[in-house]
């Protein structure tokens, strides 16, 4: 199997990679994997005051595809509003890198990392508004 | 249909005897050898050949022995297999906190491979190798026991522990391929 150029330009060129502070009660936290392949995806992103995403960062221990597919969604993400970066489907990011039906579950993977993330930095937010 | 242990004609337990298994298989893969299914030596030359549909069922049909034996060789997918048998397909849902922890493990295995820290390398393979067989130990007493039933907070410590292995596997695959290179 060999993968689709984009797949191969987000693994020479990733975006995005890195660290976000996670206790930073701006920055929202994912973290899924799937065993099966032994994948860790890991995906942070800060949301400025005006409720959209200004930074996004991924770190992901995995295949190609799953890192191109974490890579891909930092991009998409990035300047968009919570509700927007929330639609993003993993069709979209499927359709978007090519992959085979077998790396199908590496955008899947993707997805819910933002959800998780999204997730992560409502509940951060909410826990801070009841402490307030 | 026949699963992995059918095939192969060995009894369904998680401990087995690799040696036997080995030479199971090798029997299985002598038998059908194309060239134990020519037709009679008499036939000229270009006729010894078989049929191509006899010939593509005895091809699927060393695929599948081959298939078997992996499955059977390799204790998670040997686990997945009796499971199976019994009806259980565990549901692949990592905890957050082993994620947490996989996480953390593999960053430090990637660390130490940019900074050609081969010691802390051969501690992480070490120790992941070390939690890997108390997982198997783990996995070899539970089907010793387990009757045909199995609980449902037992399938859930089952899962739980396929997945630790399916993640170890990994890392020790990530920190020895490291160490390769590196040494």
């Amino acid at each position: 199997m060999s993968y689709s150029d984009k797949v191969l330009d987000h693994n020479q060129s990733p975006r995005n990679v890195g660290s976000l502070d996670v206790n930073d009660p701006n920055v929202g936290t994912g973290l899924v994997g799937s065993p099966a392949c032994g994948d860790v995806m890991r995906l942070q992103i800060r949301v400025n005051a005006d409720g959209r995403i200004e930074q996004a960062r991924f770190k992901t221990f995995g295949c190609g595809s799953a890192i191109a597919a974490s890579s891909l969604v930092t991009e998409l993400v990035t300047g968009k509003s919570l509700d927007e970066a929330a639609s993003v489907k993993n069709t979209a990011i499927a359709q978007e890198l090519n992959l085979p039906p077998v790396k199908l579950h590496c955008s899947v993977l993707a997805e819910e990392a933002i959800e998780m993330a999204i997730e992560d930095f409502r509940r951060k937010q909410a826990a801070l508004a009841s402490t307030k | 249909m026949p699963d992995a242990f059918d095939l192969l004609g060995i009894e369904p337990r998680f401990s087995i005897d690799a040696a036997d298994v080995e030479r199971r298989h090798r029997q299985l893969l002598a038998q059908l050898h194309p060239d134990r299914h020519r037709v009679p030596e008499s036939v000229p030359a270009p006729d010894l050949e078989l049929a191509p549909d006899a010939r593509e069922s005895l091809l699927t049909q060393l695929g599948d022995i081959n298939n078997a034996y992996r499955i059977v060789s390799d204790p998670i997918r040997r686990a997945e297999q009796l499971l199976w048998r019994r009806g259980v397909v565990p549901d692949s849902k990592a905890a957050p906190e082993l994620l947490a922890r996989v996480f953390e493990q593999r960053e430090a295995v990637d660390d130490a491979t940019h900074r050609g820290d081969v010691d802390s390398l051969s501690n992480y393979a070490t120790a992941a190798r070390k939690r890997q067989s108390a997982f198997i130990e783990e996995l070899a007493a539970f089907f010793e026991i387990e009757s045909a039933r199995v609980s449902v907070p037992q399938q859930t410590q089952i899962a739980r522990v396929l997945d630790e292995l399916r993640y170890l596997k990994k890392l020790i695959e990530r920190a020895e391929l490291a160490l390769d290179d590196l040494l």
